[in-house]
């Protein structure tokens, strides 16, 4: 059933996947986004239409056939996975970026090795600095779904945005803050040019099981607004495509860390 | 009667050819990731495999590169890296880095 909402070169993309797990996967992540989608546009765009296409670094987006009688949506998504979960994240007007992650995933590398080859100085001092093995292991997984998202969110991939960059700092009561590190006049490294800090950030649990990390363009005018219940005003729906949708959010299967 | 003589003569190369990688490199580049990504016995990994099509996410990809960098004495940058999407690339890759290191 979901096979056929895919495109041909989704599906053979689907099938050249290892092994069942990972080729049911790659087809439900593809029903996902595509019957998501399809709901954004209030249903208008039946799930099979959308055609995408990648930006020049690779980042998936929608593809608009110039065709007067559509209209277009100025929709924004981005997917993550994790062996037993798969996000969407939608948009509208701005880009996002969207990272989830098993909270018991174990690197196979020592924590701090991994933090001192692609984190920051800060970052690796902040991890450094926790005692604990695991509260360490947990931290080091929120910063690097932060990251990832953040890395996502500005679509110009790993390279684009090196992880040792940019600093995520989780402050105290509810602050994720972005911090570039300022651009040595020697390195003439061009890539960095577009690190921009004005992003925000949304770190949640989910299921007690996964973190999340939401990474969307700041909007000026909405920081101003009042402390609603979630910020960015994010909601998450539990979805199985065309048999389940429950909203969550505000339920303690998502737990805000942010 | 004309008589045609055929002469070989090596020809300068003007054009520099990348090599493909030694086996040797290949089997090991395939062990690490295989460790990696804790496949299942008999799961088939060669030189052609795409990493994207074995499952490995960021997270799974830093750590592959960082075995590779401890296996090899090398250090790969992120623009190399992104490029590699085969098990072929990421041997080619090492010895062109091991090369760059040795001269």
């Amino acid at each position: 059933m979901y096979m056929d909402l895919l495109s041909p070169s989704e599906r053979k993309t689907a099938l050249s996947m290892n092994g069942e797990k990972l080729q049911k996967g790659a087809v439900l992540s593809r029903a996902l986004v595509r019957t998501t989608l399809s709901r954004y546009t209030d249903c208008k765009v039946d799930p099979r239409s959308f055609e995408f296409k990648k930006n020049k670094f690779g980042k998936p987006e929608i593809l608009w056939q110039s065709d007067d009688s559509r209209m277009e949506w100025p929709l924004h998504f981005n997917i993550s996975h994790t062996s037993s979960l798969i996000a969407c994240g939608i948009t509208m007007d701005t880009p996002i970026g969207i990272d989830i992650e098993e909270k018991t995933r174990k690197p196979a590398k020592n924590i701090l090795s991994l933090a001192r080859r692609y984190f920051t100085p800060s970052e690796v001092d902040y991890l450094a600095k926790i005692p604990d093995p695991d509260a360490q292991h947990k931290e080091f997984i929120k910063l690097w779904t932060l990251k990832e998202a953040y890395v996502k969110a500005l679509g110009r991939g790993f390279s684009g945005a090196p992880f040792n960059k940019f600093s995520i700092v989780l402050v105290a009561k509810n602050g994720i803050r972005i911090s570039v590190a300022p651009k040595v006049l020697k390195d003439s490294d061009s890539s960095c040019d577009c690190l921009s800090e004005n992003w925000q950030f949304a770190l949640a649990e989910l299921n007690s099981s996964h973190y999340m990390a939401i990474c969307i363009e700041d909007d000026l005018r909405s920081s101003d607004s009042g402390n609603g219940r979630l910020p960015l005003g994010l909601k998450v729906w539990k979805t199985v495509p065309f048999l389940e949708d429950t909203l969550v959010s505000g339920s303690e299967a998502v737990t805000l860390i942010s | 009667m004309t008589s045609v003589s055929i002469r070989s003569r090596t020809s300068s190369l003007r054009f520099k050819i990348c090599c493909s990688a030694k086996k040797e490199t290949v089997d090991k580049v395939c062990n690490i990731v295989k460790e990696q990504l804790a496949l299942p016995d008999g799961t088939a990994i060669t030189a052609e495999s795409k990493f994207a099509e074995l499952g490995a996410d960021s997270l799974d990809t830093v750590e592959i590169v960082m075995g590779l960098e401890e296996a090899f004495g090398i250090t790969v940058d992120e623009t190399s890296a992104q490029d590699i999407a085969t098990v072929q690339d990421a041997a080619n890759l090492i010895e062109k880095l091991v090369l760059e290191k040795a001269s």
